[in-house]
């Protein structure tokens, strides 16, 4: 009886995720055509003659190697810093009753709303101020400082019983130490939710790296790929090309840790 | 005074309230260190969240420029500047066609698509990673795929636009389009996004108030009315100030897809500030813009805050 229905849902369902995968599928099939038939009509989804070679020429045009490294090292240190700050201040927040803890929990969580658009003129010039352009440091430090892991931290904390703190603390254990023995090892999966997060959200930061780094060898890989696109503006396949190994690395972690990159996605919304 | 009284008056003294304060942090459990807990990544925000903040309001008070190199205090000299800059009043209606118009069709398609997902129907799952791979594509990749689909010949003209008995549209390069095409690629990129939190909220509304709906003898769109919707308003809320922040700071598109053009049709409050400092290094004037694109943004939020708030 609801074979119909059934048959019709699978059908906007496919015809949505159509609609969202047709330009990626564009995007790839571009990328291994030549020059002269990107505009073939009637449209060719699949290159009868797939030109291979347009990756590797146009990776070996720009220094990519370099970008992808710069990339790695930013978002990696990034991410570690930032989630052991995170976990702390999160922690401290929802274990410990002091005077001025809920203020303290807003003032961190209105930031969420505060873009980088808003504070660009000032950062840069304190971040120059502080002889930090085209360095890691620039590229790293500023980007530290984000609510989202603090808010999300502070809420697994919460939901973790008061009395597997308290017993470490009875038996004698610092509060450092009950923090990496007892919370730490009960909070991987919201731990490997932030990374994850704060992983992809600093591997894809553009305008912050695009205003402070304007040397060739300190550019991420979005600044690449950009530099790339403003260099050969008519070559779409080479274009496509580099945007899809862009890309390769942020899919292959979405493969791989699909379910905490979806939750982080769920419990950031409000993070702009 | 005997030395034995010291201790009593001493504790006397806690009281009041900055007695209160002190002894709520250092109390026999030690709350202070909690504090310390916070306190390193609260020096990062004070020093590259507050302190810039600050810094902003400071310089937008002021008619600071390296080209020109003065740094005086003009009042409110730069505000009264933007309301009679006629390019500034057409960045803030640029921008507000962009936001709005992005985040009505966002709210509506992903809520649509959200509840589709969140039925049982085979293969779902498979459907909810295929919908989601638009978030996984770098950012700065998002335009730079578009400026191809939206080309004259591109997909959007040949496979849509034409196919309909249209003439293929300038998207890129005529004014009355530029922003409908800013739309369908920021749309394209945040609706999966908005797909993953309303589903998220979804599935915290209890499957017994629909049993107790259907036996009321509720159809659907009664349940969708008078369950979904109700229960649905805190997540409403985020996908609503989630879209609006993303698009109303979106300078990623602009930098790459048009600068602005075609006839400052693009250029929005944020591309104003971005070229006003970067370009023309008038970081007193692009402050004052700043501040304006914040006050905007905390009343937008405020409103939805307002229109969303659940009463419990």
């Amino acid at each position: 009886m609801f074979g119909h229905r059934l048959q019709s849902r699978i059908l906007i369902g496919g015809t949505y995720s159509l609609i969202f995968l047709v330009p990626i599928f564009w995007m790839v099939s571009t990328s291994l055509k030549s020059t002269d038939h990107v505009f073939d009509l009637p449209i060719v989804w699949i290159p009868t003659d797939p030109q291979f070679r347009n990756y590797p020429t146009a990776l070996g045009a720009y220094d990519f190697r370099r970008y992808f490294l710069n990339s790695g090292i930013v978002a990696g240190t990034v991410t570690a810093v930032h989630v052991l700050l995170a976990s702390w201040a999160g922690y401290g927040l929802a274990k410990y009753r002091f005077g001025g803890r809920q203020m303290l929990f807003w003032v961190i969580l209105v930031t969420l709303i505060l873009p980088l658009e808003v504070i660009m003129i000032p950062l840069w010039l304190t971040v120059k101020s502080l002889g930090w352009e085209n360095s890691y440091a620039g590229l790293i430090v500023p980007v530290v400082a984000d609510a989202f892991g603090v808010l999300l931290m502070r809420q697994y904390f919460l939901s973790l019983p008061s009395e597997l703190v308290d017993a470490a603390r009875v038996d004698g254990a610092g509060h450092l130490r009950t923090f990496f023995t007892i919370a730490i090892p009960n909070a991987w999966p919201a731990i490997v939710t932030l990374a994850i997060f704060m992983f992809q959200a600093t591997w894809d930061e553009f305008v912050w790296p695009f205003l402070i780094v304007n040397s060739s060898e300190m550019k991420t890989v979005p600044l690449g790929v950009q530099s790339f696109q403003a260099g050969e503006l008519s070559n779409f396949p080479a274009v496509m090309a580099i945007s899809a190994v862009a890309t390769i690395p942020l899919a292959t972690l979405f493969l791989i840790f699909q379910r905490y990159w979806i939750r982080g996605v769920a419990t950031s919304g409000i993070r702009g | 005074m005997t030395v034995a009284a010291q201790p009593v008056t001493r504790r006397r003294k806690l009281r009041g309230p900055l007695g209160r304060i002190l002894g709520s942090w250092f109390g026999p459990a030690q709350p202070f260190w909690g504090f310390l807990f916070v306190l390193p990544i609260l020096t990062l925000f004070a020093a590259f969240k507050f302190w810039p903040v600050l810094y902003a309001i400071w310089l937008s008070f002021t008619n600071t420029s390296p080209v020109s190199h003065t740094s005086d205090f003009v009042g409110l000299a730069n505000y009264v500047s933007l309301s009679r800059d006629p390019q500034f009043a057409r960045a803030l209606t640029i921008t507000g066609y962009y936001v709005f118009g992005t985040v009505l069709p966002v709210v509506i398609i992903s809520l649509a698509i959200a509840l589709l997902l969140n039925q049982k129907i085979k293969g779902r799952g498979l459907f909810r990673v295929m919908l989601f791979f638009p978030a996984i594509i770098p950012i700065i990749v998002v335009p730079i795929l578009w400026q191809f689909l939206f080309h004259p010949y591109g997909l959007v003209n040949t496979a849509v636009v034409q196919p309909l008995g249209f003439e293929p549209i300038n998207w890129l390069t005529s004014t009355g389009a530029v922003i409908p095409a800013f739309i369908i690629s920021t749309s394209w990129r945040i609706v999966p996004l908005c797909i993953v939190i309303f589903l998220a909220g979804l599935q915290t509304i209890p499957e017994e108030l629909y049993e107790a709906a259907k036996v009321d003898g509720a159809s659907m769109l009664h349940q969708f009315r008078y369950v979904t919707i109700p229960r649905l308003k805190p997540t409403i809320l985020v996908v609503v100030v989630f879209a609006m922040t993303l698009t109303a700071k979106n300078l990623v598109f602009m930098l790459v897809m048009t600068n602005g053009g075609p006839d400052n049709a693009s250029r929005t409050l944020s591309l104003f500030i971005y070229e006003m400092g970067f370009r023309f290094s008038r970081f007193g004037y692009a402050s004052a813009g700043a501040i304006v694109l914040l006050v905007l943004i905390i009343i937008l939020t405020a409103i939805s805050v307002r229109i969303f708030r659940t009463d419990d």
